[in-house]
């Protein structure tokens, strides 16, 4: 595989380098650019080395795209299609006008919070949010969000575990990769197995993204844990047994599968661990606050919901269960977003993420209000108050410096099946926000919103035999964007990789048939696709 | 020390002492080969570089002046890790060097009780090198002949009125009595006395033989207001109390009650009671303060179980404590990695009970039932010596568990509902065939068909394991209505014909088997039809895809990959071209468990294939022996084991009550027991659980585990992991070793890392003994031996240590 030699390269490099950085670089013409930029002095604007940052959100379970980015304006989104989880529309708007996004703010700070139950209009003339989203037009409004539907790949799988590896790894329909995209990433940036921290996740165990056997990811299950004991547990005990275990770091063994693993893994436990001791992951460390009252409320709301009291307007209007901005089942989501953005702002990580768990709603999905009103209310909050966050905060990663991506293995079915809910399905949606995101408003952006208008490069078609049923069962969302365009192009115009480390990030991404870049039919399926959108 | 004559031989030449000419030559059994070995001169030392093989127990370094004479073991030099130094001398030699790698019996020895056991015992270690590892084999493949009495599975015993008596800290003056289920039972001459001797002294209850009316001293909650005295069953006097619950109680305001006089929080006391059981059904029966500083359950976790009154912490704690107690170690692992691989999801369970009771208490013993019957039908499958995969798939298609699990509980096929797919995509995908391994989505579809119509519900005890019987009709006494919820019963696997899609089904048609699989699978055709079944005879269609998929060549292939990661290591893949005569080792045993597999009858007999696993060179060897890194399960399991054995005075120098190992299983990477999330189970793969974040949760269990009582720290892993390794130690050194470091070093290394050989730990040897050297600021040299290390000291220094090597890398594997 192709990061196995990018390692065996590496390592040559490495001894080469001892002998001579002019015979290196003559005679090693496959050295990944930026290893040759760094040899030369040259570092400033490449991947990892540029400031640039990403913030990651896996979405599990596949998200209903349908029903979070709304195809309003499709005869066939319909109460026959979905009986019991149609969102309806306003009948007071006219979604075919264009502009800004609706946002549907509360006239007095003790109104509910999720007062409005119908489609947000959008402004791009044909689509709607779920009205559980509202908090993405302010983001939107700003330039700083881009949303993209009918988002999958080729011969889409419709098993969870394949189709979320296969986003993972950022190479579908090969269930043998094992390593991640993100973790490609980091190899390329140079940074890996140099620095302590480059990729972060914060959840139950280190995401399959982030996952490979030649360089060390971190996960935390729980930062604020994140450090170790002696016998006897005093200062004095912990410095000894620290000091132990790291001279064991360097004993030899024979080398055996996963030893290697180990011994990075490690090491990183080693660096990180002195990183962390400077950063408060408490609960009572979460003191982040917007910036201004919104949504007509007389208070800033906190940005990280991590409890009742620090969910939206709940404590400052008595306790009142309506003013949550969240559904309290949200807290621990948000204890792991808050400090995956901690570690991204405060430490030399370049890609932070943790997922989002719950969105296989099979029975019971909800419309305006239930399960999966819920999750789209963590969505947009996240979205919100990252941007309020890298703002207000800013330290190692700035909000014009860093670029949000949502992730989900599939959409869902466009019929709703007998249990009030919806199956596998094929295209879904993803959210991509940032300071430097090119949405709405900025230098000519009249819309940010992709791939679900008539009147987009590859149309929407409405009705009946519609993108709704464009596959040749006849019940799933057909796909115009390939979820690699969209990686590939916040990889390479955001992070910085050149469009070589793309290639080995991800593996074909320039074959001329897959048409990740330019758009056209791809040749694995015979599908038209936008290729790359203007995102970044 | 014998040389043995399988050994690697390095012979290096050493001409001249400022010019060294090195040969190297190395022989593997008779073959020769050339190895690279190196030889440095320093500050006039002589430097060999070892070659670091694996199970390397040691090194012999020969020398000779004359290359053509005999080469004698020399003695002149020191061996630190893998360099061996010596001072230069006059003349000039030549330098033979042998490893001599572990016994060929003493690697499989360590193999076995990490692979067919959470870990090796202090006493497992010593037993199997006393019958050979063989042997242990043999014990463990057949689990129904292995005596076992663990206190964890005794049940409650006895007839008439039983005594209870339990001592602690009064958390509160007030007590509380109720039923945890709907329920009765009689409770006579309860007495709380202070000290730790029931009976002794004043009684602080009021009443507490009931020989007065129940009120006004005791205060009855509304679902216990239909108890009353008794004077058919007395214990003493001339009443007890015939305690009746109509609802779940759980606390004060649904039990009966009283606050004590003379009660000091904080001080001790004796609880004691006399209970008797009202019918043939267990009471599930608390007695406890407020807070629970003293609390009494009479029944034992065992018969909870087994009466479906026990919580998913009860069950995850008795099956971790069976994974550190069995004998039955094969059993235990085999059942954890059925029960992973038929992943399922206590909470989806309780989620659907919701729709029917609101008392999540009664839920959760339920869900918790699922649970534990399906596991408890693996292990008595396993103890059948032709047990197949067949009949574990059955067993795990049939539970209400998994029922819930994949949403064939409601599942309709009927009319012109359509099937929910989830249980048939991940049946064959993950429980049986493999992802794309002979199947398509119009297979998915069909198949989901056939699984319309299983489904749970309520029945008469009676008919637990008839699916084709009705709907419970007996209601709960006294019930006022007719709801789900007051229905007396089992909730079991039923049969729903309504549901079901009674149209003939095609599978895999005009599908055979790709040539990679190779005879005699190669080109057969596995076409699957069923016929239109109406009414009851649809129930047959599920059970025709479980007979059909159990004994496919990809689900031998898959489950053979499965099982042998399980045992040997991680690099197993689907996908082998099993005609390739280049196949490596790895394909050629999937391909050998295929074989076991078809080729007695019954097909996919489990004991066969894993004797074909256990009898392999890829297993018995170097390949099978720490190369894969443990599961959080296994990690803590195992470190509790390393130091278990029973001490002088009889108590356990390692224990476990099971109930805080789950909170740390969670932190390690999210393994919740009975709780997966997602049908592809926790992985059996390195890379998913290791990095920095969990190995802290690791490091942290393990440091924590070594403390003593009462540690600061000490209940991070929970105050109940409780080690002694000082009196594991002095049980088996002499005393004259026991202020010796490296001797006590030595000691923990052997137990804890026995697969490894002791050259190759030789770093960790020096490591823990400099620790046990040293004081605890790291820097002073304070001797174990030393008169002034005070008898504490001695102790926490030696915890120290043996959480030193706990925290080390190679202590991570299996």
């Amino acid at each position: 595989m192709s990061q196995l030699n990018l390692i065996t390269r590496r390592h040559f490099f490495n001894q080469s380098a001892k002998v001579g950085i002019t015979a290196a670089l003559s005679s090693l013409i496959d050295i990944p650019m930026v290893a040759k930029r760094a040899l030369a002095g040259d570092v400033a604007d490449g991947l990892g080395l540029n400031g640039k940052k990403l913030l990651f959100i896996f979405l599990r379970g596949a998200n209903d795209g349908l029903n979070s980015v709304i195809p309003v304006g499709d005869s066939a989104y319909n109460l026959t299609n979905r009986p019991q989880i149609m969102i309806p529309s306003d009948p007071g708007l006219d979604y075919s006008a264009s502009g800004g996004c609706d946002f549907p703010v509360n006239s007095s700070p003790t109104d509910p919070t999720f007062s409005y139950d119908m489609a947000i209009r959008t402004g791009n003339g044909f689509a709607g949010l779920h009205p559980a989203l509202k908090f993405l037009a302010p983001v939107y409004n700003a330039g700083d969000l881009a949303m993209i539907h009918r988002v999958a790949y080729p011969k889409q799988s419709r098993s969870h575990f394949d189709s979320q590896s296969y986003w993972e790894t950022g190479d579908p329909n090969k269930s043998l990769v094992k390593d991640g995209i993100f973790y490609r990433t980091i190899l390329e940036s140079g940074l890996a197995n140099k620095s302590a921290l480059t990729g972060v996740s914060i959840q139950s165990s280190l995401p399959l993204s982030l996952r490979g056997s030649e360089a060390a990811m971190t996960n935390l299950t729980d930062p604020t844990r994140y450090n170790l004991f002696g016998i006897p547990n005093t200062a004095q005990g912990n410095n000894k047994a620290d000091a132990y275990l790291r001279e064991s770091a360097g004993h030899r063994f024979p080398g055996k599968r996963n030893r290697d693993l180990l011994s990075l893994q490690y090491k990183n436990l080693n660096d990180t661990l002195n990183i962390f001791a400077q950063l408060d992951f408490s609960e009572a460390g979460n003191i982040f606050t917007d910036d201004a009252p919104i949504d007509g409320d007389d208070v800033a709301y906190n940005l990280f919901p991590t409890s009742n009291a620090k969910n939206g307007g709940y404590a400052a209007h008595g306790n009142a269960g309506n003013k949550y901005v969240v559904d309290p089942g949200s807290y621990d989501f948000f204890t792991n977003l808050r400090a995956a953005a901690t570690v991204l702002n405060k430490t030399d990580a370049i890609i932070a993420g943790t997922q989002m768990d719950g969105f296989d709603t099979h029975t019971l999905q909800g419309a305006a209000t239930g399960s999966h009103a819920n999750l789209q209310k963590r969505i947009a909050w996240s979205i919100y108050a990252l941007r309020k966050y890298f703002t207000k905060y800013a330290d190692k990663a700035a909000w014009k410096d860093v670029v949000v991506v949502t992730m989900s293995e599939f959409g869902r079915t466009s019929v709703e099946n007998s249990d009030a809910g919806t199956d596998h399905g094929e295209a879904g949606v993803m959210f991509v926000a940032g300071g430097s995101v090119k949405g709405y408003g900025k230098a000519g952006v009249k819309n940010s919103v992709y791939g679900v208008s008539p009147t987009d490069s590859v149309p929407w078609q409405v009705g009946p035999t519609g993108s709704m049923f464009g596959d040749s069962s006849k019940r799933y969302l057909k796909r115009a964007v390939d979820y690699r365009s969209v990686l590939g192009k916040v990889i390479r115009d955001h992070l910085g990789a050149t469009q070589d480390q793309l290639n080995r990030i991800i593996p074909g991404y320039t074959v001329v048939g897959e048409r990740l870049k330019a758009g056209g039919i791809s040749t694995k399926d015979g599908v038209t696709i936008t290729g790359e959108l203007p995102i970044v | 020390m014998e040389c043995n004559v399988t050994t690697f031989n390095f012979h290096f030449g050493f001409r001249h002492l400022g010019f060294s000419l090195l040969i190297f030559l190395a022989t593997l059994s008779a073959q020769a080969d050339t190895a690279t070995i190196d030889l440095t001169l320093t500050n006039q030392q002589k430097l060999i570089r070892l070659p670091i093989l694996p199970a390397t127990d040691a090194y012999k370094v020969f020398s000779t002046t004359n290359i053509g004479g005999k080469f004698i073991e020399t003695t002149d030099g020191v061996i630190t890790g893998f360099n061996w130094m010596a001072p230069l001398k006059g003349s000039s030699e030549f330098y033979r060097v042998s490893s001599v790698p572990l016994t060929p019996e003493a690697l499989l020895r360590a193999t076995v009780l990490s692979k067919l056991a959470y870990g090796a015992t202090p006493d497992e270690l010593t037993r199997v090198a006393r019958i050979g590892s063989d042997a242990f084999i043999q014990e463990q493949l057949a689990p129904e002949l292995i005596v076992e009495n663990l206190s964890i599975d005794e049940t409650s015993t006895g007839t008439g009125w039983r005594r209870v008596t339990v001592t602690g800290t009064a958390s509160s003056p007030d007590i509380y009595l109720y039923l945890s289920s709907v329920g009765d039972v009689y409770l006579d001459d309860i007495k709380f006395v202070a000290g730790t001797v029931a009976e002794q002294g004043a009684n602080l209850l009021k009443n507490g033989d009931f020989e007065l009316p129940i009120s006004p001293t005791w205060t009855v909650a509304t679902n216990m207001e239909t108890s009353t005295l008794n004077s058919g069953f007395i214990h003493g006097g001339a009443a007890s109390l015939h305690m009746v619950s109509t609802s779940a109680g759980s606390s004060k305001g649904s039990s009966i009650w009283q606050t004590m006089a003379g009660v000091t929080s904080g001080n001790t006391y004796t609880l004691s009671y006399w209970w008797h059981p009202a019918s043939t059904e267990y009471p599930d029966l608390r007695l406890r303060l407020s807070g629970s500083g003293i609390s009494s359950v009479p029944l034992t976790l065992r018969t909870r179980l087994d009466n479906q009154l026990a919580s998913v912490d009860d069950l995850r704690a008795w099956h971790i404590m069976r994974a550190v107690r069995s004998q039955r170690q094969l059993q235990e692992i085999l059942t954890q990695f059925f029960e992973n691989h038929f992943v399922t999801h206590v909470s989806r369970s309780r989620e659907y009970l919701d729709r029917t009771y609101n008392d999540g208490n009664l839920i959760d013993k339920i869900a918790t039932g699922f649970e534990f019957k399906e596991n408890q039908k693996w292990r008595a499958a396993l103890q059948k010596p032709a047990c197949t995969f067949s009949n574990l798939l059955t067993i795990s298609a049939e539970s209400p568990a998994m029922l819930i699990y994949l949403d064939t509980v409601d599942s309709k096929g009927n009319g012109s509902n359509i099937a929910n797919e989830n249980y048939a995509r991940e049946l064959l995908e993950l429980f049986t065939v493999g992802v794309d391994n002979g199947y398509d989505q119009n297979d998915i579809t069909m198949m989901s068909r056939c699984w319309t119509g299983w489904s749970v519900d309520i029945l008469n005890k009676t008919n637990e394991f008839n699916p084709l019987s009705p709907r419970s009709t007996v209601f709960i006494p006294g019930a006022t209505n007719t709801a789900t919820a007051s229905l007396v019963g089992v909730w079991a696997f039923r049969y729903k014909s309504a549901n079901h899609n009674v149209a003939a089904k095609a599978m895999f048609a005009g599908k055979t088997v790709p040539s990679r699989f190779g005879p005699p699978y190669a080109g057969r055709s596995y076409a699957l039809t069923i016929p239109a079944r109406t009414s009851t005879a649809g129930i047959q269609d599920g059970y025709d895809v479980i007979r059909h998929l159990s004994n496919l060549p990809f689900t031998q292939e898959y489950m053979a990959v499965k099982l042998c990661q399980l045992f040997v290591h991680d690099d197993f893949e689907i996908g082998y071209d099993f005609t390739d005569p280049d196949l490596s080792p790895e394909g050629k045993l999937v391909y050998a468990c295929m074989q076991a597999w078809e080729n007695n009858m019954p097909k996919g007999q489990i004991r066969k294939v894993l004797s074909t696993i256990f009898s392999s060179q890829l297993f018995r060897g170097n390949d099978g022996s720490n190369h894969k890194v443990k599961t959080p399960l296994e990690f803590t399991v195992s470190a509790v084991r390393a130091l278990r054995s029973t001490s002088t005075n009889g108590t356990m120098t390692a224990d476990t009550d099971g109930y805080s190992i789950p909170t740390t299983l969670n932190r390690m990477g999210s393994m919740r027991l009975f709780q997966r999330a997602e049908p592809d189970g926790y992985t059996e793969t390195a890379p998913g659980w290791i990095s920095a974040g969990t190995l802290a949760e690791r490091l942290r269990f393990v440091q924590s585990f070594c403390m003593a009582s009462g540690a600061t720290g000490k209940s991070d892993a929970g105050a109940a992991n409780t080690s002694d390794p000082v009196a594991l130690m002095k049980k088996n050194l002499p005393p004259t070793d026991w202020g010796k470091g490296d001797a006590v070093a030595r000691y923990f290394v052997g137990i804890l890392f026995p697969g490894e050989g002791r050259a190759n730990l030789d770093n960790y040897t020096r490591l823990a003994t400099k620790f046990l050297n040293t004081s605890d600021d790291g820097v002073v040299t304070s001797l174990l031996s030393a008169s002034t290390l005070s008898a504490a000291n001695y102790d926490t220094r030696i915890r120290g240590a043996v959480g030193l090597l706990m925290t080390l890398p190679r202590f991570q594997e299996q």
